[in-house]
């Protein structure tokens, strides 16, 4: 089986699947918006799109081998307690046969609680509880958990919550290949992010978006390693680029990928301090975030999990920030798209790239099939006389 | 040009192009003034891996973004646009068609005719395919093993060669040769030179000596068209053998055709592991012609077999037939490779494989042996449909000849001109039309019921089945009592074609051919819409004239009815033939529906009979005790433990066959007396339950006789065929007296002249 690496059509929001060539399935984020469950309504039905990505385990229940919440935001998290199991294992039910998560990968920032500074949404709140019910689950049964009560901390804690946790934590800048307590061979992740404290420039308790978490994953295709580089980061900002640049600028091959996830649904707020709204055209782009996001790699393609890029005053996604990614790709022979364009703005679907031993390429493209609604003659069976 | 000059339906598609998801750009829409063709440049996203992307470039030459020229004809959207590349996109690729457009190369993007493809799945499908085409170029897996080999493209042909493959691959080995074989072939000559060789590849040559050779060929020219040569002369078969490392020869290299001589024609043997063949052939066919210098100009057809890797597309073998055709006298030493040599087109010759493969037959199934007696209307188009699919019969049976009025419904048709040609034995005109079909089958005309009851049969040992189209009672009855072991198969149209009727006999020949008709005659009674399409009561076969004082007892009914059934019944045949005859008996029922038009089939399964022997005077008789009646009497005489019981006995029999079919049972009257001793019939309301079942199956089930038991054992007493022979005397046909006891049924079979007995 081919890696992939899935997009779900879910408007200005992440929800990725990394699938990875040993089966393993990752989903980083999710954003299963009500809309989505109404079979009324037009906006893809990521739920569904999601289960039939999904295998039953078994004992009956569908999983996902990891899931990671980059940030606490709810275009992140939203749908978490309508379509997962969150608590012990022992209580998943038939009935409501909801997704089970084997391991969450977390951020040190479940620990801060809910504040005025740190506003959570009902979703954001009941994934911080279950991963701190992991946490202490792990802490109670010596480090002797199983599937539904894993957790990984990717990175420390300022304050040392982390610090009797070294079995189940991540540190800044390791790279690991452990999912559910085992190695996969296909695949390295390097945690880059979030930056310590200490590391951004105004010492306040770091915003949610500059929070996320960044990885950059590294696959197998066709067998063989290293086909496929998959940096994502949440929704961090132009800061946050800027610092990782400066970190990382003598080892630039830590930030390449051939496949990049742009920061923030495609925002300008990745690339500059100052505001597209008011600064247009005149805004300038900071060079040391856009270099942390412009190490592509030959035939590399750039995704905005965005709703579809207008020529306006939006921001995100932005349209000044998809051309400077236009102009990332255009030096590698790359390509630049947007979930919410593809194949079509009325009909958005999965955006899937499959990591073949040749590289990484869209999969099913020459395959997606229009609506027969739009074309001029439908479709007919065919006879045989 | 302007946008309005476009017709609006090019518009149109030019809108669902630029939509597809593989779309880049669509650019340079241009109307020529002449044709009023659209040309429109359409950029594909080619879906390259990033390894590849960052140099353009895959292995096989395709590019990140290429650029289809979409050729709108003016009829469209009536025809398909022509698809072409850019001039120098590799033509080495398999799946590119044979031509150039404008001298660019032209994609073969799908499996059928774009002008299908357009009205299947509109100009959207089109964008499709060749978007899918597009990135298998670039992968270079334009070849699909589930699709299959793509065979050698070749750009045009002059040659056509019609040759069994399956015949040729059968010839292969591990170890590689040649063969020579003899070949048919019409050739259109321009003076010395042949424009065109069409020929038939047939069978092996069996020696070949120079003496041999001028026998062998020879040529003359039509009377009517002197370009015209008829003649006959050699093919040469040449296969792979073993390569270095001791496997046997596979091609995977797709390489289009380059053969032009006799020097590229080695190169392409040396690639498919045919070359040390084809030299050692050349150097025999060289000295046996060198003392002939006239046979010089003769047709040489070279065949080259080559294994590729999986199966072909379109077959399941993967052995590529590869001909080509040169002149015996170019071979010679002096030709030094040079002899022009042209790649010819392979047909396959009408085999029973071929067909067999069309109709979804398994590979190298050779299809069972079967005798079809009854070649008429149906029995001829049951033999056509089967033989179309590679599984005729290899016995036709039937004593009458063709009549003009045959020609109504019969499979086989009149010749314009000769008409006398008509007037045929059946059995012979069918087997000749066979013959066309690549099979042979034996014609015998004779009567079935006398080749039925010889105690050595006429067809083949082991068949399969014997199928009986002829609906003729006496040749069931005759079948029935044949010592041949081989399973009939009855298949019969009644009512004016409103039912078809098939009956399969069990294994073991139990439940027979006429226990099954008895059975479906049972089915009559309770099945109602069954006895109102048969029309019961009213006599479905007329007399039909066919001529002056002649005429036939058949069946009226419009042809396409019967064959409405035929190719029902020829399917199940076949269905049969491939899956295995059922272990027990089998009765399948078609009934037309309402309306005309189609068929619904029930089928009854039928348990195999108790068979119980009886005499009567000096003749011996079977009685079929049919599981319907067996269950009955045996739940009876258990429920009623050591008292006797027993019924009346509904059925038919044969005086031909000597058999008594008991199908069915009639309750005891109200007013029959059990005891331990004794069970005495009553006679309340009887006569009128009779009278109703014989009614209600029009008289081809009657009262046979009486049942009782024997809960202390012991065959028919004294009184019980007192009472048989008194049932006989009534009834003016032999009576059944059958006593059920714990060691098994009894019989005794009475007239009014005789009286017998005997056990089972």
């Amino acid at each position: 089986m081919n890696a992939n690496i899935s997009f779900f059509p879910v408007g200005n929001g992440d929800m990725t699947l990394v699938t990875t060539e040993s089966g393993r399935r990752i989903l980083i984020d999710l954003n299963i918006r009500s809309a989505a469950d109404d079979p009324d309504d037009a906006t893809p039905d990521v739920a569904r799109l999601l289960g039939d990505r999904l295998t039953k385990d078994s004992d009956g229940r569908p999983f996902v081998d990891v899931l990671l919440v980059s940030h606490p935001d709810e275009d992140h998290c939203r749908g978490l307690r309508k379509h997962f199991h969150l608590g012990p294992p022992s209580e998943w039910s038939a009935k409501a046969d909801k997704i089970f998560v084997r391991e969450i990968w977390s951020s040190p920032r479940v620990f801060r609680r809910a504040s005025k500074n740190n506003p959570l949404c009902d979703d954001a709140k009941a994934f911080n509880r279950e991963a701190k019910r992991r946490v202490q689950r792990f802490r109670d049964a010596w480090g002797f958990v199983d599937d539904g009560d894993r957790v990984l901390i990717l990175g420390e804690d300022e304050d040392g919550k982390t610090d009797d946790l070294t079995g189940i934590l991540i540190k800044l800048d390791d790279e690991f290949s452990r999912v559910c307590g085992s190695t996969d061979p296909s695949l390295k992740a390097r945690l880059l992010g979030p930056l310590p404290q200490d590391d951004v420039a105004d010492g306040e308790l770091l915003s949610k978006n500059n929070s996320s978490t960044i990885l950059r994953f590294c696959l197998k295709g066709g067998g063989i390693p290293d086909k496929c580089r998959f940096l994502t980061g949440g929704d961090a900002e132009v800061e946050i680029w800027q610092r990782l640049w400066q970190r990382h600028k003598y080892r630039k091959d830590w930030l390449s990928y051939h496949l990049l996830q742009t920061p923030h649904h495609c925002s300008w707020r990745s690339l500059s301090y100052d505001s597209w709204s008011e600064g247009g055209e005149e805004a300038e782009v900071c060079e040391e975030a856009r270099n942390a996001l412009a190490q592509a790699l030959g035939g590399a393609s750039i995704v905005a999990s965005s709703k579809p890029i207008k020529d306006d005053d939006d921001d995100p996604p932005c349209i000044r920030a998809k051309k400077e990614y236009e102009t990332i790709v255009a030096g590698v022979n790359g390509a630049f798209r947007c979930v919410g364009e593809y194949p079509s703005e009325t009909a958005p679907a999965v955006l899937e790239f499959e990591v073949t031993r040749d590289g990484l390429r869209v999969k099913n493209l020459a395959n997606i099939t229009p609506s027969p609604s739009r074309s001029a003659v439908g479709r007919q069976p065919l006879g045989h006389g | 040009m302007t946008a309005t000059q476009i017709p609006t339906a090019v518009r149109r598609a030019i809108a669902l192009l630029s939509s597809h998801a593989s779309v880049r750009e669509v650019s340079q829409v241009s109307v020529d003034p002449k044709t009023g063709a659209t040309s429109v440049h359409v950029a594909f996203d080619t879906n390259l891996p990033s390894d590849w992307r960052l140099e353009d470039r895959s292995p096989t030459g395709v590019r990140s973004r290429e650029t289809v020229r979409f050729n709108f004809p003016l009829r469209y959207p009536w025809s398909p646009p022509d698809l072409s590349l850019r001039p120098d996109f590799n033509r080495d690729l398999p799946h590119m068609q044979p031509w150039l457009r404008h001298d660019c190369p032209v994609p073969c993007i799908y499996d059928g005719h774009l002008s299908e493809l357009i009205h299947h799945q509109g100009i959207s499908g089109i964008v499709q395919q060749t978007a899918i085409w597009l990135q298998k170029a670039g992968d270079g897996s334009l070849i699909d093993p589930e699709q299959g080999w793509e065979p050698v493209r070749r750009d045009s042909f002059r040659d056509w060669f019609v040759a069994d493959a399956q015949g040729l691959r059968s010839v292969m080995d591990g170890t590689g040769g040649y063969q020579l074989r003899h070949f048919n072939y019409v050739k259109l000559t321009n003076g010395k030179v042949a424009l065109s060789v069409y020929g038939h590849v047939h069978s092996p040559v069996k020696s070949l000596s120079d003496k041999d050779l001028p026998n062998l060929l020879d040529e003359s020219a039509s009377r009517n068209r002197p370009e015209c040569h008829h003649g006959r002369s050699l093919a040469l078969i040449v296969w792979p053998g073993g390569d270095s490392s001791g496997c046997t020869h596979e091609c995977t290299t797709y390489a289009p055709e380059t053969v032009v001589d006799l020097a590229t024609l080695r190169e392409r043997a040396a690639l498919y592991g045919c070359q040390r063949g084809l030299d050692e052939a050349f150097v025999q066919l060289r000295q046996a012609t060198e003392r002939y210098p006239w046979l010089a100009t003769f047709p040489l057809a070279i065949v080259l077999l080559v294994r590729r890797p999986f199966h072909l597309i379109g077959t399941r073998s993967n052995i590529e037939v590869c001909p080509y055709l040169t002149q015996l006298g170019l071979l010679s030493a002096r030709q030094e490779n040079k002899g022009l040599v042209r790649p010819a087109a392979h047909l396959h010759t009408i085999s029973r494989s071929l067909l067999a493969e069309m109709a979804g037959g398994r590979k190298g199934s050779k299809g069972e042996r079967w005798s079809l007696i009854g070649a008429g209307s149906l029995g001829s188009k049951l033999a056509i449909h089967l033989t179309r699919a590679g599984a005729g019969p290899d016995v036709v049976i039937d004593k009458a000849t063709m009549m003009p009025h045959n020609a109504g419904r019969h499979a086989l048709l009149p010749d314009t001109e000769r008409r006398t040609s008509w007037m045929k034995p059946k059995a012979v005109a069918l087997c000749d039309a066979l013959r066309g079909l690549d099979q042979e089958s034996r014609p015998i005309e004779e009567d079935a019921c006398q080749i039925a009851t010889r105690q050595t049969a006429l067809w083949t040992p082991n068949s399969w089945a014997l199928v009986n189209s002829t609906a003729s009672l006496s040749v069931r009855e005759a079948l029935a009592t044949s010592p041949d072991q081989c399973r009939v198969i009855e298949t019969t149209l009644f009512g004016h074609g409103r039912i078809g009727l098939i009956t399969v006999e069990g294994s073991g020949r139990n439940p027979s051919t006429t226990d099954l008709i008895a059975e479906f005659y049972a089915e009559t009674r309770t099945d109602s819409a069954l006895r109102s399409a048969l029309g019961i009561g009213h006599d479905s076969l007329s007399r039909q004239m066919i001529g002056q004082g002649c005429s036939s007892f058949t069946m009226i009914m419009s042809d396409g009815r019967l064959s409405l059934f035929a190719a029902a019944m020829a399917e199940y045949l076949l269905k049969k033939q491939r899956d295995g005859l059922p272990d027990g008996g089998e009765i399948l029922i078609g009934y037309l529906s309402d309306d005309e038009l189609g068929l619904s089939w029930h089928i009854l399964p039928i348990p195999p009979v108790a068979v119980v022997g009886a005499s009567m005077a000096d003749e011996q008789w079977t009685i079929h005790v049919h599981d319907r009646v067996r269950t009955r009497i045996i739940d009876d005489a258990a429920r009623c433990a050591a008292i006797e019981t027993g019924g009346v006995l509904m059925g038919r029999l044969s005086e031909a066959t000597r058999i008594v079919h008991v199908v069915d049972v009639l309750d005891a009257p109200t007013d029959s007396e059990r005891s331990e001793s004794r069970f005495i019939l009553g006679t309340k309301g009887l006569c009128r339950s009779i009278d109703e079942y014989c009614d209600a199956t029009d008289g081809s089930l009657y009262c046979l006789g009486t049942w009782h038991t024997h809960p202390g054992g012991g065959a028919p007493s004294m009184k019980d065929r007192d009472t048989a022979s008194a049932i006989a005397l009534s009834s003016l046909r032999p009576a059944l007296s059958l006593v059920y006891a714990p060691e098994g049924f009894h019989a005794y079979l009475a007239d009014a002249a005789t009286h017998t007995s005997s056990g089972a």
